[in-house]
């Protein structure tokens, strides 16, 4: 009998926990795996509801949020990084790559943030309302900069659809001008510009019923191209969730 | 030069979307621990309600949220995943509370009083690796997941299961090997943690 596919000496492993000698470390995990997926209960797959006040205790045990510089772990590790990252993209320093140090926050905004995700939160169940008015109503000129079609990603919750974004500088105030179509969710959506490799981004902010998000002055919409949807848990936590409804490219 | 994103597989999105979370934790930028807390302190505090009672649960989560984000240059991404490592931190966390908990029964049990000594610390192993490879499953688009459990729940060879799903061979022995390959990972930053 000739050596045995790969795939189906895991495909095997991942069905018998019986340890074989010839296991290897992979495939000896790979039966650790199967048996946990046939052991797999509903009660698994219901996770507990986290308690109030959880995160401020672990916020005031590790400071995070609240450090500065110094102490944030921003040491010449993270600083190379963050610098690497700034002279790849090009992007002007006060454009927060995901969890880069605290220096580079954006500026002057996370009070102001917080406050107006509450208010989103509340608004969510409106924000289906936000459609249809923004791209029609353009009726006091300004000029198309750049367009996106954004999609519907599979994360995106059912009767999400398809939405148009456009740049329109009006003034010399870039906006970004977007219907959405989504139904409400327990959260809320939160509109982003985000680099080519999906790692730096800029928050535009929470979905609006105006459908217009101004670009700060520093943000290059050529670094930053892909216009994401994202959805929001109302937990006060300002990062991207890492859940998209949708996406899309301005060109 | 970055993928275009319209070509990102959505499995790949979303594993992109937990190593960005991976590389923000490790270089330890203030919005990281509260994207790792948002991401996965419900899994934390599900093993140790399910193991050592909600009653410690809380408490048992807040020391391993402390405690990683101390020790988070412990953290190696090629080692294993950050769920599995959290999730590593919060077994050892949960077997320290329930030997505090037995010792408690022991003393009461010398006193004379009935203990219900019940040897829970090897179903905190199956409960953390059932969590990991919940979540590990929940994360796969739809139509991969299908064919992943098609792997751990029945009896079909690749073939079959490609004639099942009416796709070709390649692409679901790709999407096997490279779902099982995600979810290891989970198990190796398990047994890293520490």
């Amino acid at each position: 009998m000739s050596p045995r596919d790969p795939d189906e000496t895991e495909l095997a492993a991942a069905r018998s926990s019986q340890p074989q000698p010839d296991d290897t470390p992979d495939i000896a995990l790979t039966r650790r795996l199967g048996a946990a997926a046939r052991a797999l209960s509903s009660d698994d797959l219901r996770l507990d509801d986290l308690p109030p006040g959880l995160w401020d205790r672990i916020e005031a045990g590790t400071e995070a949020g609240t450090t500065t510089a110094a102490d944030a772990g921003a040491g010449p590790v993270a600083d190379a990084a963050a610098a690497r990252q700034r002279e790849r993209t090009g992007e002007p320093a006060s454009v927060v790559p995901i969890g880069d140090a605290p220096t580079r926050r954006r500026p002057a905004r996370p009070a102001r943030r917080r406050a107006a995700w509450l208010a989103a939160a509340v608004a969510a169940a409106v924000v289906v309302l936000a459609g249809t008015v923004a791209l029609i109503t353009r009726d006091d000129g300004g000029t198309t900069l750049a367009e996106a079609q954004l999609e519907p990603l599979p994360s995106a919750l059912p009767g999400t659809g398809p939405a148009a974004a456009t740049v329109v500088e009006r003034d010399g105030v870039r906006e970004l001008d977007l219907a959405l179509d989504v139904p409400a969710t327990s959260g809320f959506y939160e509109v982003w510009l985000i680099d080519e490799d999906i790692v730096g981004m800029v928050s535009l902010g929470p979905a609006r019923t105006d459908g217009r998000y101004e670009i700060p002055p520093d943000v290059d919409v050529d670094t930053f191209p892909v216009v994401d949807v994202s959805i929001e848990p109302p937990d006060g936590v300002p990062t991207h969730s890492g859940v998209s409804a949708l996406r899309g490219t301005l060109s | 030069m970055g993928r275009d994103p319209n070509e990102i597989e959505p499995d790949d999105e979303r594993s992109i979307a937990d190593n960005e979370l991976e590389r923000a934790f490790t270089k330890g930028g203030d919005d990281a621990l509260a994207a790792t807390y948002h991401r996965y302190a419900r899994m934390v505090l599900s093993l140790a309600g399910r193991t050592v009672g909600p009653e410690v649960a809380e408490e048992v989560t807040q020391d391993v949220f402390v405690a990683a984000w101390r020790s988070r240059e412990n953290f190696d991404p090629d080692r294993g995943s950050l769920a599995g490592w959290l999730t590593g931190i919060a077994r050892h966390k949960v077997t320290d509370a329930l030997r505090r908990d037995q010792r408690a029964d022991a003393r009461v049990e010398r006193a004379g009083a009935q203990a219900d000594l019940v040897p829970r610390a090897p179903e905190v192993d199956h409960v953390a690796e059932r969590l990991l490879v919940a979540d590990g499953l929940a994360r796969l688009r739809p139509e991969v997941r299908e064919v992943v459990e098609m792997a751990f729940y029945s009896d079909l060879t690749h073939e079959q299961i490609a004639e099942a799903t009416s796709r070709p061979l390649g692409t679901v022995k790709s999407q096997i090997r490279r779902s099982l390959s995600t979810l290891r990972r989970h198990l190796e930053g398990l047994d890293v943690a520490p």
